[in-house]
């Protein structure tokens, strides 16, 4: 039972309060520009958002237990994960601003980080980032290292073929993959017991006869000991582990998303369960007082305010840039010539 | 842009209001009709394909699905094959990768396999385009892609008035058809239209055959032919190009299979100039297309060709980059007096 | 609460166009109200007109839906409030309002 140190408390809530501050900053960055008309195409950041608040302890609990060298695909909400996994916050954010400087000189965007220094990619469909963390963990396998790979997907997507294919083929090769399903209730506008059965999406995993566990609690400290059981089983070579984990929506599924399709008492009760108030109040039982959460607080609101300033001030691409990168240039250990043999016939395969 | 015959209905609509209109009309007449896809019901299409719809029809007819592309749109073709006459919504044309085989391999080729003891009437409605900055995985239009696979029919209208007529005719023909709408010319709030898709629009229902495209602006220099959101573009630039005198013709293909060569051959005979101007992949597909088969039939007729596409990159993410590659009124501009030269 | 300008707009729409609180009866004309129709839950109290589907002078039913707003990130339907002529669009598409504004105004029938 991995229990979290009262230092790792510290680490997760720096981490859920940076999180949350982050989005609700890029929440009103989003806006500018966009007022009275919202018009998804205009402002500094433009195209969709999809912000992930509420939703911090499933990354923390699960991240925090990774290496740089470890594995992590994220969907198309991927900031809190991001950070969790200490992709670079100031690259991170030029990207979501469409900056030269970003991640990935502006072409990705929000839904598609991908940061090689700490093994971090995403992808904006559906589950389609489970196939290439069985991959990963496929690698560490062959290579025998004890690296393991992590994909992050929602509740709406465990009906997803990519993914149920994703937990069959880590679970006949015992590949140390962890499936994460954030489960906030919704996919957009349908609510879980819409499309999905069972309830309970941890239960998947017996079809595949890998373990499958639910944290019913959005609770940064019991993710993060399911999220070490999970993660050690994967290092120590044990195979693959599917965690669910009962988080909440606080935001519309996209930034522009009316919400007009989810009751009001649900919105609320979203807002009630904060998982950052309830590590607070465990950390404060621990002994760390008011002042102490104030001042990581103060370190995490920096932080944001620190990344986004920089990243406004960074360049946007040129327009020609858009040529670039179609394919890894210069491409190595291929030649531009064909060799000449001295018999050409039977290079060429003619008659014998 | 639109006819004193639709001027005459009094009421305008705008892209989604015209396409619901006719689901709506044809669900009425006919039980065996249903719609299901993702966020249909509630929401109403999360680019308005289906507002209103759940009230009036319930969930039995509007239906949520889970986020499985492939069992779904599977589902689609047997009932479809069963004799019902399903709609179903790839939320995203992007999205066509995790279900591509009941796609191509199942919707548009049993009709053929079974030689033809089998039909296939359902018609997949699906959101396309870009110049909204939302990068790689959410921003093609992929019609090549479709139109290049045998078996479906596929339109992609870029009015109200089409929209509702190719509606009507799509889900009444015994066949696949592949409805593409440009999620620009919508009339969503959030992402505004330009002035053009909303426009007159008949409260009863017709239909616009496929294969039939539209002169959308008579000109005798040059001919431009496109489809979807490039049809506003392109007549954006038609106005400017008769300031500088050259008369531009527009046509408007609507439907990509089956192909109207004939308006375009019959407009390029006309001018002799040919500018072809696509949002999707500039290689291997609807520019490609349109010359070779004007090149093919009369080879004469063609005094000078360009076309304006997407260079052979995926859609990238910042607004500079994106506006270089999606082709913009200017580029038309630019193409047409190129050719004119 | 709402119509805080309602006091301020003695019938003098024509000044510069973009502010037209509803102020009661103009000649029996019946005002578009936006106030009327403004979703709750919202804090902005500037509108966008997104949409006209009929043109001014043109016959419209009761409840007919003749336009539709935007505010913050909600789309709002305009029913026409009374069976005639739209007699007059006030506000033009893509253009902004405030809260309370008459859209437009319906000349009654009979």
């Amino acid at each position: 039972m991995t229990t979290a140190s009262p230092d790792q408390l510290r680490r997760m809530y720096e981490d859920m309060v940076t999180a949350r501050l982050y989005e609700e900053r890029l929440q009103d960055e989003y806006m500018e520009g966009k007022r009275p008309g919202f018009d998804i195409s205009t402002g500094e950041i433009p195209g969709e958002l999809h912000l992930a608040a509420g939703q911090e302890a499933a990354a923390v609990g699960v991240c925090h237990h990774l290496r740089d060298d470890d594995t992590v695909t994220a969907p198309h909400r991927p900031h809190h994960v991001a950070i969790a996994k200490r992709v670079d916050l100031k690259r991170m954010t030029a990207e979501i601003f469409g900056r030269e400087t970003g991640l990935c000189s502006g072409k990705g965007g929000h839904m598609h980080l991908f940061d090689p220094d700490v093994n971090f990619a995403c992808s904006g469909i559906i589950a389609e980032g489970c196939p290439p963390a069985v991959g990963a963990g496929l690698a560490a396998k062959k290579r025998n290292t004890d690296s393991v790979a992590v994909a992050y997907l929602g509740e709406g997507a465990i009906d997803q073929g990519g993914f149920l294919e994703s937990l069959n083929l880590a679970s006949v090769h015992d590949l140390p993959v962890v499936f994460v399903v954030e489960d906030n209730d919704w996919a957009i506008s349908m609510p879980k017991e819409r499309v999905t059965r069972p309830d309970d999406g941890s239960k998947r995993a017996d079809g595949f006869d890998m373990h499958g566990v639910r944290v019913d609690s959005d609770d940064a400290r019991a993710v993060y000991e399911a999220g070490g059981e999970a993660v050690g089983r994967a290092r120590d070579g044990n195979g693959p582990t599917l965690l669910e984990v009962q988080v909440h929506r606080r935001m519309g599924h996209f930034m522009g998303d009316p919400e007009t399709y989810r009751p009001e008492e649900d919105q609320e009760r979203a807002a009630a369960r904060d998982s950052i108030d309830r590590l607070a109040a465990d950390m404060r039982e621990f002994g760390i007082d008011d002042q102490e959460l104030e001042e990581i607080r103060d370190r995490a609101a920096n932080r944001v305010d620190e990344a986004v300033t920089w990243a406004k001030q960074q360049p946007l691409p040129e327009p020609e840039a858009a040529h670039d990168h179609a394919f890894t240039n210069p491409p190595e250990g291929v030649t531009s010539e064909e060799p000449e043999f001295a018999d050409s016939g039977a290079a060429a395969g003619g008659d014998d | 842009m639109s006819t004193p015959e639709q001027e005459a209905v009094g009421r305008t609509a705008t892209m989604s209001d015209a396409m619901v209109e006719a689901v709506a009309h044809e669900m009425r007449a006919d039980e065996e009709v249903f719609y299901m896809g993702e966020d249909v019901a509630d929401y109403g299409g999360i680019f308005d394909s289906t507002t209103g719809l759940l009230d009036e029809f319930g969930r039995d007819r509007v239906m949520d699905v889970p986020i499985s592309e492939t069992a779904y749109l599977g589902a689609a073709v047997g009932a479809a094959q069963a004799g019902m006459r399903p709609i179903a919504e790839l939320m995203f044309v992007d999205f066509f990768g995790v279900a591509m085989d009941q796609i191509y391999n199942q919707m548009a080729k049993n009709t053929y396999m079974s030689g033809g003891s089998f039909s296939v009437p359902m018609v997949l409605t699906t959101a396309v385009g870009g110049t909204y900055n939302d990068a790689a995985q959410h921003s093609q239009t992929l019609y090549g892609t479709f139109a290049h696979l045998p078996g479906m029919k596929v339109v992609a209208p870029s009015t109200a008035y089409d929209a509702k007529g190719l509606m009507h005719n799509a889900i009444r023909d015994d066949d696949p058809v592949v409805y593409m709408f440009h999620k620009r010319l919508m009339g969503i709030g959030w992402l505004p239209a330009p002035d053009g898709p909303k426009t007159p629009v008949p409260k009863e229902d017709y239909t616009i055959p496929f294969g039939k495209a539209d002169v959308k602006r008579e000109g005798d220099d040059v001919t431009v032919v496109t489809l979807g959101l490039h049809v506003h573009r392109a007549l954006e630039a038609a106005e400017m190009l008769a300031d500088e005198g050259i008369e531009t013709e527009v046509i408007d293909l609507r439907t990509l299979k089956p192909l109207d060569r004939e308006t375009v051959l019959e407009s390029v005979r006309k001018t002799g100039r040919l500018v072809v101007v696509d949002e999707d992949y500039r290689s291997y597909g609807v520019t490609g297309e349109i010359i070779s088969s004007v090149a093919e039939a009369d080879l004469d007729s063609l005094e000078a060709v360009e076309r304006v596409a997407v260079p052979d990159v995926p859609i990238p993410y910042s607004r500079p980059m994106e506006d270089a590659v999606i082709p913009g009124t200017d580029d038309v501009a630019e193409a047409v007096r190129s050719v004119g030269e | 609460m709402s119509d805080a300008n309602a006091t301020d707009s003695e019938a003098d729409a024509d000044s510069d166009g973009d502010a037209n609180p509803v102020a009661g009866a103009e000649g029996g004309r019946v005002p578009v109200d936006s106030g009327a129709l403004w979703p709750g839950d919202t804090d902005d109290e500037v509108g966008l007109l997104l949409n006209w589907f009929v043109p001014e002078g043109s016959h419209v039913a009761e409840g007919d839906r003749i336009a539709e707003f935007q505010v913050e990130k909600v789309d709002v339907d305009v029913p026409a409030p009374a069976t005639g002529t739209l007699a007059e669009v006030v506000v033009d598409e893509d253009g902004e309002f405030d809260r309370g504004d008459a859209l437009a105004y319906v000349e009654p029938e009979g």
